[in-house]
């Protein structure tokens, strides 16, 4: 079972959908579009399970499908709110949230290893709160980067930018103004042997709004 | 074996060629039928009388205008009520002693749009017990029956959510809103059954009257020659009208052929009483009616038949109020015109073949779970599926 501070931890974060399918390394969200304000692109969600730990993944692809009304819909000259307020509000078209395994927490203690099995179908994923992103970063010594570095098929520059963007500035806000430095040193030292990858990232990170970066 | 292409591509040739041609007598009847639609177009009493006479000799399936002339058309009014929008479709499984585990579903879906609200839908399954799928005397139930049954969900469903309404509500199915009694069902206890629904599915009707909900019928693509067969009668000279039946001048020309020529995009025919058998069996209040309904665009007509109940035909204002909300709903589709609420509940109601595998599981499941087995699928199916499971690949 989850521990009590965990508990109260979750109890405060936000639901944003619930797991369509999952594998190894990560998973795929489905939420309603009137969610999808709440999830962000490099943000970090947790899914409490029941067997008493916690999965967390960053959110690597946001994904809108269509289908055939919407295909039909979107050459009408003047599409009315209504109907466009009934196919994002009741439609069973889910936008699907693509998440990068990248640790768990068991007992009050933060792994970043992959889990030991994945969440199951339907499971609940929140975002995490300002403490828990400090929380699940700030342990060992940036582990998690690993499972981002490994995967070829994200967008690798853009989603470390809008992850340490987001984890930056929690860590600021929590007095921890040095973590965005050795993140990044972290980094520089993971790629030192992949040269175009290292400069993809840098140039990500310069437009990303890092505090003393 | 696959289909033989050659031999079929031989047969299409011919097939085409021989459309042509029949296009090229069409074209002469349809100019036939715009003549006497010119000649008979007031004569509105003259066709009505016509029609009593002759529906006294024979089973006759025809359109009887009420006051409008013939060529009447209208454009919608500009001003109108605004009125809640409950739209219902249903789906169903037929049952198959096939499958694995025998069972029969209807899947209603209702959609329910008004201005400045936001839309809401529900649905309302049923699986049928094993009375209604075995009746007393024996057999399984055949599929017509499901199909009233499924029907009259639907209008038990709209009743019961426009009772919820406030405003003016219009009720708006697919197809055509008047059951047609099948008369080939074999078994007694069957007939009975089906007499027993019909009567619940006229009952259901008048109660919709009653509480001045407007039943509305969307016809997509009509292939009717109601019209026409109007025309023809009214050609027929009176001393041949006993073998007015057999005299079909017009035959395979359409009404929507026939009105094409002149109802400009959004404008609605006159409007008629649907003159049959069937039709008589409905009280004076329900007695189908219709009107045809240009839903397309200037650069492309689409006609669509529009059904309605007697009382709602009596009503002007109503009946303006149906036309201008169908061409709303439709204009919300874009380019292939067709209501937007009533696609949405045929969403709704739609059992998938996925679905309905589920279905079946679930079933066969808690047989199992209750200690009985299912009966399991007939080796035909089994064949069938092996047949179309299509070729594997050995992939190493």
């Amino acid at each position: 079972m989850l521990h009590q501070a965990e508990k109260e931890d979750t109890m405060a974060e936000i639901e944003i959908g619930r797991l369509l399918r999952a594998g190894t390394t990560g998973c795929v969200i489905g939420c309603r579009v009137s969610q999808l304000d709440i999830p962000v692109f490099g943000g970090l969600v947790s899914i409490p399970l029941e067997s008493g730990y916690q999965v967390y993944g960053l959110i690597h692809d946001i994904h809108i499908d269509d289908d055939g009304l919407v295909r039909q819909l979107v050459t009408t000259p003047s599409l009315s709110e209504d109907v466009l307020l009934d196919n994002r509000i009741n439609r069973n078209v889910p936008v699907e949230i693509s998440v990068l395994f990248c640790g768990y927490a068991q007992a009050g203690r933060i792994s970043h290893l992959l889990p030991p099995r994945p969440p199951l179908s339907l499971d609940a994923i929140y975002t995490c709160s300002q403490e828990e992103l400090v929380r699940f970063t700030g342990a060992g010594q940036f582990g998690y980067f690993r499972h981002v570095l490994r995967n070829e098929e994200i967008p690798l520059g853009e989603l470390l930018a809008a992850h340490l963007e987001q984890a930056g500035l929690a860590h600021s806000a929590a007095g921890n103004s040095v973590w965005i430095r050795s993140a990044t040193q972290e980094l520089i030292t993971l790629l030192r042997d992949d040269y175009p990858s290292l400069v993809g990232v840098l140039s990500a990170l310069r437009d990303a709004q890092i505090p003393n970066f | 074996m696959p289909v033989n292409y050659q031999d079929i591509k031989q047969q299409i040739k011919q097939n085409v060629s021989q459309m042509r041609l029949q296009q090229v007598e069409r074209n002469a009847r349809l100019e036939l039928a715009q003549r006497l639609l010119e000649q008979y177009a007031g004569e509105v009493e003259f066709l009505q009388q016509r029609v009593e006479v002759v529906s006294r000799l024979f089973g006759l399936r025809c359109a009887r205008p009420l006051y409008e002339p013939l060529d009447f058309c209208a454009e919608a009014p500009i001003d109108h009520a605004c009125p809640v929008v409950l739209a219902a479709d249903g789906s169903q499984v037929n049952p198959s002693r096939h499958d694995e585990v025998v069972f029969g579903l209807i899947n209603v879906g209702l959609f329910r749009m008004m201005p400045g609200q936001p839309a809401t839908e529900v649905a309302d399954g049923h699986l049928f017990s094993d009375d209604e799928l075995y009746p007393a005397q024996g057999g399984m139930i055949n599929e017509d029956l499901v199909a009233l049954k499924r029907d009259l969900r639907e209008r038990n469903f709209l009743l019961e959510k426009a009772h919820q309404e406030d405003e003016l509500v219009l009720a708006l199915v697919d197809g055509p809103l008047f059951y047609r009694k099948p008369r080939d069902v074999s078994g007694a206890y069957a007939d009975a059954e089906l007499e027993k629904a019909f009567a619940e599915f006229l009952n259901v009707n008048n109660k919709l009257a009653h509480h001045g909900i407007a039943m509305v019928g969307y016809v997509d693509k009509p292939g009717a020659d109601l019209l026409i067969r109007l025309l023809e009668l009214a050609d027929t000279p009176p001393s041949e009208l006993a073998q007015a039946d057999k005299h079909r001048p017009l035959r395979r020309v359409s009404d929507v052929n026939l009105l094409g020529k002149f109802l400009a995009p959004g404008q609605r025919s006159a409007v008629f009483a649907l003159e049959s058998t069937d039709a008589r069996i409905f009280s004076e209040q329900t007695k189908p009616h219709f009107f045809y309904l240009n839903v397309g665009t200037a650069t492309k007509s689409y006609l669509v038949r529009v059904e309605i109940p007697a009382w709602v035909a009596r009503d002007t204002e109503l009946t303006g109020t149906i036309h201008a909300v169908l061409l709303e709903q439709c204009r919300m589709m874009g380019q292939k015109p067709y209501p937007y609420a009533l696609y949405r509940a045929h969403e709704i109601a739609l059992v998938t073949f996925k679905e309905k595998q589920q279905i079946g599981e679930m079933i066969a499941f808690e047989l199992r779970r209750q200690g009985q087995m299912p009966e399991g699928g007939s080796n035909k199916q089994s064949a069938k599926d092996a047949a179309s499971g299509g070729k594997g690949r050995y992939n190493g």
